[in-house]
């Protein structure tokens, strides 16, 4: 167990989706942060390695989707676990990096709290 | 009695019979939605096609008495001699459905890529030796193109229903959170609901990315304003607006206009509301949309708490670089709402 309480990040382009998740994790005790875009969310990893866990949408306006931050957080950021969200992608075998995990969109609160404890992130 | 005449009128009847029979049937062949060829002989020359046939291999081109490699030479290399041998040699049927085929088809007889259905039959003669080959072969290049456009629609439809639930899920959970008792969040759900599904409708009736600002904010005004006294004064240019954008603007529009008839300009009878929007930016790269009330009560930061608010400030979906700013200026709130203009435009 850490001492020091670790954020999650939340990286959706769509605001109420986003201040839902936010709102979600935040009741279930999470440090949150938030980014609108695969761009934004690389500065904010920038700025806060300890992020423990990343939960990002696929597709959103930008250099990157969901995928590709996916992709590059595995490799900048070994330690953040990594949840890939989406209602329009069932990604292949292979295009998410090793251990990242999938969700369909809409969430239920239960599966994005079950699948965050299986990854061995809590607040 | 004996009666030659009698006799010889009985055998033209009969052939003429036959003859009509023959022309009907040439007529069948004719008139069949599909090509229909038959070539004869182990080197497949053409013996007959239909019109079909000619326009779907390139009409004009002159085939009868030929051989299939010397009439329609592009089809060698594609390997269709060879299918054909097999068949007059097996006497087995070959059948391929959405088949790549290139033809030299163009008005100039230049090559276009075609699919095509095609079943190659022996024909047998009396003896049951292969004689011939029937060719029967439909061109479903736009057939298929059309299948392919309904199946993405259909994937795209799915994915936007999927976004949508997403978003009222996001809406319900807010009016929720926010409500001080279950009659008041039913009534804002209700209502913000039959917002999202107003807008829908322009997105349904004007087709594919075809709602328009003007559009909205003129559901907004149904509801919110009194057409013999209006006191929401709006205007701005005709534009375009995506699906996603749309819903957001419509339910941020909404807020706006119910908060203010609770507790801003619209509370008092002497308030009023400017609305505008604008292709704004250096670049006119940005869509730009403000609200401005006048004349109502001073106004109290503190109003900025209910889910309306938090809906505001969701901003619009699906663009890039989307801004809200609410600003509780005392004389009158204020909001600005602002996005890229191409993502705020786009189909997704």
């Amino acid at each position: 167990m850490s001492s020091e309480p670790k954020p999650v990040l939340v990286v959706e382009d769509d605001g109420l989706i986003r201040m839902d998740l936010m709102d979600t994790l935040t009741d279930e005790g999470f440090q949150v942060l938030e980014a609108a875009n695969a761009d934004q969310a690389v500065m904010v990893l920038e700025r806060h390695p300890e992020i423990s866990a990343l939960l990002t949408d696929i597709d959103m306006p930008g250099s990157m989707n969901g995928i590709g931050l996916a992709q590059l957080a595995a490799q900048r950021w070994p330690d953040c676990r990594i949840i890939v969200i989406s209602g329009r992608f069932n990604p292949e075998n292979g295009s998410l990096p090793e251990g990242a995990r999938f969700l369909t969109k809409p969430v239920r609160d239960g599966v994005l709290n079950t699948t965050l404890r299986e990854l061995s992130v809590s607040p | 009695m004996f009666c030659a005449c009698a006799e010889i009128t009985a055998k033209v009847a009969t052939e003429r019979a036959h003859k009509t029979q023959r022309e009907r049937f040439a007529q069948v062949f004719e008139l069949n939605q599909g090509g229909i060829a038959m070539l004869v002989g182990p080197e497949h020359v053409f013996d007959y096609a239909n019109e079909e046939y000619y326009s779907m291999i390139g009409a004009g081109r002159e085939i009868i008495g030929k051989t299939v490699a010397e009439a329609v030479s592009e089809v060698v290399r594609q390997g269709f001699i060879d299918i054909l041998d097999n068949v007059y040699q097996t006497g087995e049927t070959f059948v391929a459905t959405a088949l790549p085929i290139e033809l030299n088809r163009g008005p100039a007889g230049e090559k276009q890529n075609r699919l095509i259905d095609l079943v190659y039959q022996a024909m047998r003669q009396d003896d049951g030796k292969v004689s011939g080959i029937l060719v029967q072969a439909r061109d479903v290049t736009e057939l298929r193109a059309e299948e392919a456009r309904k199946e993405l629609l259909s994937h795209e439809l799915g994915h936007r229903l999927k976004n949508q639930l997403a978003m009222v899920q996001a809406v319900a959970s807010q009016t929720l959170r926010n409500a001080p008792d279950l009659a008041t969040a039913r009534k804002r759900l209700n209502e913000r609901i039959s917002v999202l599904s107003d807008a829908h409708d322009t997105i349904l009736k004007g087709g594919r990315g075809a709602s328009t600002v003007q559009q909205l904010v003129e559901q907004m005004l149904a509801l919110h304003d009194d057409p013999a006294a209006p006191r929401i004064r709006s205007s701005g240019p005709d534009l375009k607006i995506g699906s996603r954008s749309s819903l957001s603007l419509s339910l941020i529009l909404h807020e706006l206009a119910t908060n203010a008839v609770k507790y801003g300009a619209l509370s008092v009878p002497q308030g009023n509301v400017e609305l505008e929007w604008r292709v704004a930016g250096s670049a006119r790269d940005r869509f730009e949309m403000t609200w401005i009330e006048h004349g109502g009560p001073p106004v109290a930061a503190s109003e900025g708490s209910g889910s309306g608010t938090r809906l505001i400030s969701a901003g619009l979906n699906g663009t890039a670089d989307g801004r809200v700013a609410i600003d509780y200026d005392i004389k009158g709130l204020r909001c600005m709402v602002s996005a890229d203009l191409q993502t705020f435009q786009k189909e997704h």
